[in-house]
């Protein structure tokens, strides 16, 4: 087998050319964006990007001492409370985000994944938040846990988890959930770095001239898919 | 266990909660109802979704000058 050969067929190579394929260099860290992106809108998708970190960040801190040490010391009082406001946040931003691109129809020009991705990542970021209830150990908790048992059982779910196991509950909330939320959020992350933001109704395309004077790489930054192409602006 | 003491156990409970043992005020509209922490935040929340919608980004004036830079 010759040094090509085995080039082409080695696993890293493939993995590289498949990651440069789904995003190319150069749209992964960008340093131009469209025209309109400047608007306070389009900050929301990174603002519960922000917040998330400090979610995990919190959550981390709030493993190494258990459960139940917000219970008994200030510093833990202090990341839990950290953790419950950056989770408000979290959920503040992204609705607003959800609203932003829902009126923008957000799945235009083969952006449905994108969408879908969000979509279930905030679904799964609800049973997240709604586990972390249950990890409390306080009596919010007891009560949380017995009324989601109840509904559980009423749809017909019951059988497959147990919310009054704490154990079961609390390894779901800070491995199980977090994992399938962190990969979606990659994913969506991804796509939005690969096909790029999506650009407004109202968004007129560029002037040939003006394209051919930014002469910037084909990128999918600045051609989105659905025919709206505005001049980009560095940032 | 003397009732007096049950008593005090029970008055102890709600009192562990603090400012979470206060009874919530709630909104009803027929079969809607919504406690008003909810409702200032989800009024909070249209609010700053209107206020991005309509309030100018900073640095406007930056990229116009950038702009016409380019066209020179």
């Amino acid at each position: 087998m010759s040094s090509e050969q085995h080039a082409t067929s080695s696993w890293t190579v493939w993995l590289r050319n498949h990651i440069k394929r789904t995003v190319p260099e150069g749209q992964w860290l960008p340093d131009r964006q469209p025209a309109y992106v400047r608007s306070w809108i389009y900050v929301f998708g990174v603002a519960t990007l922000a917040a998330f970190l400090f979610v995990l960040a919190s959550g981390l801190a709030l493993a190494v001492g258990g459960a139940a040490w917000w219970h008994t010391s200030r510093v833990g009082h202090f990341f839990n409370s950290m953790h419950l406001w950056s989770t408000e946040l979290f959920f503040v931003f992204m609705v607003i985000h959800l609203w932003g691109k829902f009126f923008m129809a957000a799945w235009r020009g083969k952006r449905a994944l994108t969408w879908i991705t969000g979509a279930v990542a905030f679904v799964g970021s609800i049973a997240t938040a709604f586990t972390g209830y249950l990890s409390q150990t306080n009596f919010d908790s007891q009560w949380i846990s017995t009324q989601a048992k109840d509904g559980l059982n009423s749809v017909g779910v019951g059988a497959l988890f147990n919310v009054l196991n704490l154990g079961q509950m609390l390894l779901w909330h800070i491995v199980l959930l977090p994992l399938v939320v962190g990969v979606l959020v990659v994913l969506h992350v991804i796509l939005v770095r690969r096909h790029g933001v999506v650009p407004p109704f109202d968004a007129q395309p560029p002037e040939p001239a003006a394209l051919a004077h930014t002469e910037l790489p084909e990128t999918a930054m600045q051609a989105p898919t659905d025919g709206a192409d505005p001049v980009q602006v560095p940032r | 266990m003397s009732t007096a003491v049950a008593v005090s156990l029970i008055n102890a409970v709600p009192s562990a909660h603090g400012l979470l043992s206060r009874r919530a005020y709630f909104l009803h509209w027929g079969v809607v109802q919504i406690s008003l922490a909810n409702f200032i935040i989800i009024v909070l929340m249209v609010v700053l979704f209107v206020l991005a919608l309509i309030l100018p980004f900073p640095g406007g004036k930056a990229v116009k000058s950038e702009e016409k830079r380019d066209e020179q």
